[in-house]
């Protein structure tokens, strides 16, 4: 894991190299498009830097860097559903045509995967950040909470309705 | 669905990971409903799969990290961090050019340092 020690040079470009690919990886899952990603991660490495004194070296500097992240991308997708006027539960949702089906049974992997990637990407985007944060990359509650600007409670109400809905459009929908 | 399977479901979706325990209230009633045995299993594996996805890493667009360079040398703020990437870009530029040949090499050049040399004055 790479870590930057307190008094060491900061290797800014080289953290850009090593790091990169990772962070647009959140960054696409949370906003869930490339155009965005792009520009969020730009962000982020300028606000890291700008930042780079409140690095504390108990934490990775993934860690950190996930933050930052998780921060720009919630400010962007805010200023994009408010450019368009549009409420942040108005996402369309990707039809699965196979709602039954259990993915386990399928023997094509990343068939399975494209599939929970459909899923994820037709959640609301409030609801998607949280799982991605939560069960994708592992960032404690009080870190998301603090980096989405919310709650903890709401943090994990989010995160109980983003897993339930996955769940339903995966393994089809439960009777109640 | 009872009220005894919802409210167990919904103790479910909150399990803090594929390997926690599930909650003691909900425990026993679990292991005799089947209904509820295949929630937990749906939910384990819901959650096993999203941490395989940090693993899947997704192909960033091929040009991002040049483009993540150069913005940032332009930018006020870390234009020093990453002046050394703009500089040996130039200079791997400068000997690909000279390796193509004499024909054009004054053009390209020409264009070049007009190029870094607004960068580097920034
Ligand atoms: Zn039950």
């Amino acid at each position: 894991m790479l870590r930057l020690d307190q008094g060491e040079e900061w290797a800014f470009e080289e953290l850009v190299r090593r790091t990169y690919g990772d962070l647009y990886g959140l960054a696409f899952r949370m906003t869930g498009n490339a155009d965005d990603a792009c520009d969020v991660v730009q962000d982020a490495y300028l606000r890291a830097y700008k930042s780079r004194d409140t690095f504390r070296g108990e934490a990775t500097v993934t860690t950190w860097l996930y933050r930052i992240v998780a921060n720009c991308a919630s400010s962007h997708v805010s200023r994009r559903s408010r450019n368009r006027h549009q409420r942040l539960e108005d996402s369309t949702p990707v039809v699965d045509d196979r709602p039954s089906s259990d993915p386990e049974t399928m023997a094509d992997v990343a068939l399975e995967r494209r599939r929970l990637g459909a899923a994820m990407a037709s959640l609301p985007p409030r609801l998607r950040m949280v799982v991605v944060l939560k069960d994708v990359y592992d960032l404690p509650h009080e870190a998301i909470a603090a980096e989405l600007g919310i709650t903890e409670a709401a943090a994990k109400v989010r995160l109980h309705r983003g897993r339930r809905k996955l769940r339903e459009r995966l393994y089809g929908q439960r009777r109640q | 669905m009872n009220r005894r399977c919802q409210a167990t479901i919904t103790a479910l979706a909150e399990l803090a990971s594929e390997a926690a325990e599930v909650p003691n209230g909900v425990s026993a009633h679990v292991e005799e409903c089947f209904r509820c045995r295949g929630e937990l299993a749906r939910h384990r594996k819901l959650l096993r799969r999203l941490r395989q996805l940090r693993e899947c890493g997704l192909e960033p667009p091929p040009r991002l990290l040049d483009q993540l360079l150069e913005n940032l040398s332009e930018s006020p703020e870390t234009a020093s961090a990453v002046s050394g990437w703009w500089r040996r870009r130039v200079n791997y530029l400068l000997v690909a050019v000279a390796a193509t040949g004499a024909a054009g090499t004054g053009a390209v050049l020409l264009v070049l340092r007009g190029r870094a040399g607004t960068r580097l004055a920034g």
